[in-house]
């Protein structure tokens, strides 16, 4: 991945999970499509927990689907690569922020978990095409028309995404939606600090009184 | 009704009967990148943390207990917070498909289950197997409204191409 600020990742999951495109015929195609697509819904379920949000421009323009045998996450935002959470440094120069990263490693660990199965399905798939019982399967072919996500991803590093909604919103808008986000978010985590503080003090109440 | 959500405008209404060159088409997408992203933008609202903001409604899930189905609606529910909002609305993303342009939803619930055609807004009916949620209608008419406020630059760009031979 280029350090643009959009992200663009391609996992190719048939080289990663050791397995050969050309062992599938349709019916392992189709079973590994069912396990890479669960792998996906598993990744959204993290970036939906751990992506930090603002306006929620860069946690809601992620795109994530299968392709074939390659899973897609990608982002046009410019400024997705260097997402980080709350409180933890912003990357240096050159460098992506921690929540890309994490998101990535997330994937690839997935890809992993889930090798052994692929693989498994691509061997009882290669038999049944060494068995004659079964043809070859025709993987879909990309369609090479117009890029949107490339247009996208110009569009946010010609005028960026905060600058952008600023205009959409008012920038006055914008800035008080953010501070009333930050603010309950403090607000909630001020909670939590307050609930575990009170549940300590109950807890320290009963030993004493035991 | 099941399965994931689309809404679809087509571009062969703007280019139709015309052989699009590598150029033009490129500056086609140009014009569907700010389309896109200002429909965007009205569905997102300024902060997806502020249920209500946004056309697209971000808020709680709810389980009626009918048929296991569920809706969900603009309600703030204090007991998810800001980050379990939104899950809906980063499943959208646009692709083209020969001369229709077509936003799609795939969110699924923890079983699997596609939701976004039943999404509503808190206080609007659900939707159930017959009809859809307003959140989808809603989405549609931004949409078709997004799509016509750029159809004059479409017209231009192909005019454009047109006129430089392509």
């Amino acid at each position: 991945m280029a350090i643009s600020g959009s992200i663009n990742e391609r996992y190719d999951v048939a080289r990663a999970a050791g397995f050969r495109v050309r062992d599938l015929d349709d019916r392992g195609l189709g079973g590994v499509g069912r396990v890479l697509q669960e792998i996906v819904f598993k990744w959204r379920e993290e970036l939906q927990r751990s992506w930090p949000r603002a306006t929620g421009l860069s946690f809601a323009s992620w795109e994530s689907f299968v392709s074939g045998v390659v899973i897609v996450t990608r982002n046009p935002v410019e400024y997705a690569a260097y997402v980080h959470p709350s409180g933890t440094p912003a990357p240096q120069r050159g460098e992506r922020g921690r929540s890309s990263i994490h998101v990535d490693q997330y994937m690839q660990r997935l890809i992993r978990e889930e090798a052994p199965t692929l693989r498994r399905i691509a061997k009882e798939s290669k038999a049944r095409l060494e068995e004659g019982a079964a043809a070859r399967a025709v993987l879909p072919t990309r369609e090479t028309s117009i890029d949107l996500f490339g247009a996208l991803a110009a569009a946010f590093q010609a005028r960026g995404g905060y600058e952008r909604q600023a205009e959409f919103f008012g920038a006055a808008a914008l800035r008080d939606a953010v501070t009333r986000t930050r603010q309950s978010e403090t607000q909630t985590a001020l909670g939590a600090t307050v609930a575990a503080s009170r549940l300590r003090n109950r807890e320290r109440q009963r030993s004493r009184t035991r | 009704m099941s399965g994931q959500l689309s809404i679809t405008s087509n571009l062969g209404q703007v280019v139709s009967g015309l052989r699009i060159t590598e150029s033009t088409k490129a500056e086609i997408g140009n014009v569907i990148a700010e389309t896109y992203a200002r429909w965007f933008f009205a569905l997102k609202g300024p902060t997806i943390s502020a249920p209500g903001e946004g056309e697209w409604p971000v808020g709680r899930v709810i389980n009626l207990g009918r048929s296991n189905e569920r809706y969900v609606t603009g309600d703030p529910d204090p007991t998810l917070g800001a980050v379990s909002s939104g899950r809906s609305l980063g499943a959208w993303r646009p692709v083209q498909r020969g001369l229709n342009i077509v936003a799609i939803n795939d969110a699924v619930d923890a079983r699997r289950r596609f939701y976004p055609p039943y999404i509503h807004k808190a206080g609007e009916p659900t939707g159930d197997a017959a009809r859809r949620g307003d959140a989808a209608r809603r989405a549609w008419e931004l949409w078709t409204q997004e799509f016509e406020k750029s159809r004059p630059d479409f017209e231009r760009v192909i005019k454009q191409g047109i006129d430089r031979g392509d």
